[in-house]
């Protein structure tokens, strides 16, 4: 038994240690802003295989700045658009100096106040205006990272979609070579549904073998049909979106006919059976002799020279609604952020243009098989692998995300709306309303904003002189 | 069959009939016993011992009195402040009364997600009652090796929700899965359950049951203090087993199954892990629960004003839960033994 002076002394013990230890963590030195060593930059960087390659942009930048230290932390995200990580981190303090983000997510995390703008760092260390700086990317980049007057990070990469074609498969079952030749121009939608027909096989329980694509696999979605097919998604007149419009029902009701024609159980249990959720890379359908086309993006270049060096593939546009319609592509990327806390130093602006810039992705981009969207970069023969010269010349067709502080809400609409009709829940008339009803009102708290001029078409800065010029580098 | 004829209506009275010990202890803490001493205590000045004891007392729990201050109570009004206005988690929150509670009785997929949670809460908790009970019972026979089985049964549950969101991946492949070989046997062609939003929370309720050990290991403590003397009591009178179980099993154990109850539901509401592991959500929304939603919109949308009212509407909810369960327990809770 305890009795009362053992609890007294027990309890003034646990006082004592309690303040000990509050004090210690209390004192902890956590300096924001600058306060912080200007020397000593916190970077949240890239993960999986390229942190190695982002250490070689770290590891020229300190040999140039001997006394500059960068301390690196692969913090994962949790998903499109999830900031709980960077929130905790920078409320608790311990927020990175420099961000890797989603680029698409840029407006969105500016908007919710979680990034610094960095107009007054280019006005402070740089020889030129705001705007001349910032036209030294490629101009959907940047417009992705503007949002209320002010820039909020630098583009680091772009990429582009394409469709990869198993070309060991596609021989094997005897179809046109022509067809799958870029030179001839993309093919049609009804092009594609006769390689289906021809080259798709179920045994005899209706269990799929192989088959010719699926329009929802990895970068083929809902969204990117839509945008394929020109369907407007916010209207910088009335600042609402525009998900239920009658270009959008249209795709919605295409895209239906779609899964009905697939049979969606069907062949969501192939996908699932040779491509189950969290797989590892190296155990994808389209790598395991399975599925004659997949739509994936330029670094999957890479990942056929790791995963699957002895596939014979090729890369083709993706399929356009018409026969002789014009290619269409669509380019996301990553980008370099401050959030708020960072030291903002100019050792921190250094090394965060070093990494955005032309020597930092020179390093970087043959490396992960993506696209510069530093021009210089861009045009430097260095600059990008001569494998992706196919994706880099898209970028004269390539569209882009409207970049909206609700993007990550207008993403998960469109995959919900995606998911029901994939299950056949609800109608595609139904469905359009409720997206629209879903991410609207949630706009309307940003309300009024202006999206960039010529947000989503592809970059005017880059004609198709540029990419003929980017080609011939390569 | 009169010899269990007679169980049938001697149980009921075993209790009041005074004729062992069991029954002893009933008389004296039934509902009459309490009501007994009925009506208000006369107030009166505590003594100066008392008041000292009552420090004492008040200092020995203080490290959960301060744990809840800090941990429940705080964060718990913290919610109902924010859940008050329109906050990113960053800029200053701006206040908007019950804006946050009307939008969410509006927004379709709050309903999508409570109706996901109701539905997997209605069957996964009964069904984990009984298989925790089945579980218990198990652990409880009387053989040599019996610690070994205990152990075995009880190890799934130790296994992290992560890690079995993983497991079950691999268990419900469309081909080569256990689970689809099985169903396959009886012509069900190649499905990917968690593809199906008809079968993905049907795979997630199946795999909460794998975590029936923690129920099961409260409900082999009440099991233990049922006395053997009312067995020995029942099988002398010719009761069956089936009888044995649903006269003094069963009765005796509901405060267990009470708490088991409680704990389940709670745990339901709040059902996290697997959906967003192995689905996110999906498809078409058929994993989308309660927190999920609540989470996506607190750290994707940065709507934490939002978030923390649909997390204060599920506290209430919860509240109101637990209070009905309290008040429909007094109809079936029999404090028999563990009054004891």
């Amino acid at each position: 038994m305890i009795d009362r002076r053992t609890l007294l002394r027990a309890l003034g013990a646990g006082a004592s240690v309690t303040v000990a230890g509050g004090s210690i963590v209390g004192c902890t030195n956590r300096p924001v802003g600058d306060e912080r060593d200007p020397n000593v930059i916190k970077l949240w960087g890239q993960g999986g295989t390229n942190a190695e390659y982002e250490a070689l942009i770290i590891e020229a930048f300190t040999e140039k700045n001997p006394d500059v230290t960068i301390q690196v932390s692969q913090v994962p995200s949790n998903g499109q658009g999830d900031a709980s990580s960077a929130i905790t981190a920078v409320r608790g303090r311990t927020g990175p100096d420099v961000y890797f983000v989603d680029r698409f997510n840029g407006a969105q995390f500016a908007s919710l106040g979680l990034l610094e703008p960095i107009d007054g760092l280019i006005e402070e260390h740089e020889d030129m205006g705001v705007e001349e700086f910032m036209a030294q990317w490629i101009k959907f980049s940047t417009d992705e990272l503007f949002y209320d007057g002010q820039y909020y990070g630098l583009p680091v990469d772009t990429d582009t979609r394409g469709l990869f074609v198993n070309k060991g498969l596609a021989k094997e079952a005897g179809i046109d070579p022509a067809l799958l030749d870029p030179a001839n121009g993309p093919m049609s939608y009804d092009q594609i549904w006769e390689i289906n027909d021809q080259f798709n096989v179920q045994d005899d329980r209706g269990t799929y073998e192989r088959v010719t694509w699926i329009p929802w696999d990895d970068q083929a979605s809902l969204l990117m049909w839509a945008m394929a097919n020109d369907v407007p998604m916010f209207s910088n007149e009335t600042c609402h979106v525009l998900l239920d419009s009658p270009e959008m029902l249209d795709v919605a009701t295409m895209y239906a006919g779609w899964i009905d024609k697939l049979d969606f159980p069907r062949l969501d249990a192939f996908k699932a059976t040779y491509q189950p959720p969290n797989a590892p890379p190296t155990q994808t359908s389209f790598f395991s002799d399975r599925q004659l086309f997949q739509i994936t993006g330029s670094w999957a270049v890479k990942g056929q020279q790791q995963y699957k060096p002895d596939m014979d593939y090729g890369v083709t546009y993706l399929p356009v609604p018409n026969e002789g319609d014009d290619p269409f592509t669509w380019a996301g990327g990553f980008a370099l952020a401050m959030p708020k806390g960072a030291s903002m130093s100019k050792a921190s602006w250094e090394f965060f243009k070093f990494y955005a810039g032309h020597e930092g992705q020179k390093i970087l981009m043959p490396k992960i098989t993506n696209i510069p969207t530093n021009i210089e970069t861009l045009n430097d023969p260095e600059g990008w692998s001569p494998d992706i010269k196919f994706f880099v010349e898209l970028m004269g067709v390539a569209k882009s995300r409207p970049p909206l502080p609700v993007g990550t809400k207008l993403w998960d609409s469109m995959f919900t709306m995606q998911g029901s009709i994939n299950a056949g829940s609800d109608t595609p008339e139904n469905l359009v309303k409720e997206a629209q009803q879903y991410v609207d009102p949630t706009m309307q708290q940003f309300c009024p904003i202006t999206l960039p001029e010529g947000f989503g078409e592809p970059d005017p800065n880059f004609s198709s002189k540029d990419a003929e010029k980017a080609g011939a580098n390569s | 069959m009169s010899a269990s004829e007679a169980i049938a209506t001697d149980t009921p009275r075993a209790g009041s009939s005074g004729t062992g010990p069991v029954a002893d202890r009933t008389a004296r803490s039934g509902p009459s016993a309490r009501n007994g001493t009925g009506g208000k205590p006369a107030k009166r000045k505590l003594t100066g011992r008392e008041k000292r004891n009552l420090r004492v007392g008040l200092l020995f729990i203080s490290p959960w009195i301060i744990g809840v201050a800090v941990f429940v109570i705080y964060p718990l009004i913290y919610s109902f402040v924010i859940s008050l206005t329109q906050y990113s988690g960053m800029q200053s929150p701006t206040f908007i009364g019950f804006k946050n509670y009307i939008a969410a009785f509006a927004d379709p997929m709050v309903h999508t997600s409570v109706g996901n949670t109701v539905y997997y809460m209605l069957l996964a908790v009964p069904i984990g009652l009984i298989i925790a009970l089945l579980l218990a019972l198990a652990m409880n026979r009387n053989v040599r090796e019996v610690a070994i089985y205990r152990t075995l049964l009880y190890l799934p549950s130790l296994i992290p929700m992560f890690a079995m969101s993983f497991i079950f991946i691999v268990f419900v492949n469309p081909q080569f899965g256990i689970v689809n070989q099985f169903l396959g046997l009886f012509g069900m062609p190649d499905t990917n359950l968690l593809g199906e939003p008809r079968y993905a929370k049907i795979v997630m309720i199946v795999m909460a049951q794998l975590g029936a050990g923690n129920a099961a290991l409260i409900y082999l403590a009440g099991l233990r203090n049922i006395p053997e003397t009312l067995y020995e009591a029942a099988r002398i009178d010719g009761a069956s087993r089936m009888r044995q179980f649903f006269s003094i099993t069963v009765p005796l154990l509901t405060p267990t199954i009470l708490f088991n109850l409680i704990t389940g539901v709670s745990g339901a509401m709040m059902v996290f892990t697997e959906a967003f592991i192995m689905t996110n959500g999906g498809p078409d929304n058929s994993t989308l629960f309660y927190m999920l939603y609540l989470y996506r919109n607190a750290f994707s949308y940065g709507q934490l004003g939002f978030a923390s009212a649909l997390a204060v509407l599920l506290f209430l909810f919860g509240m109101l839960l637990a209070g009905l369960i309290y008040w429909l327990s007094r109809r079936f809770v029999n404090y028999d033994v563990s009054a004891g």
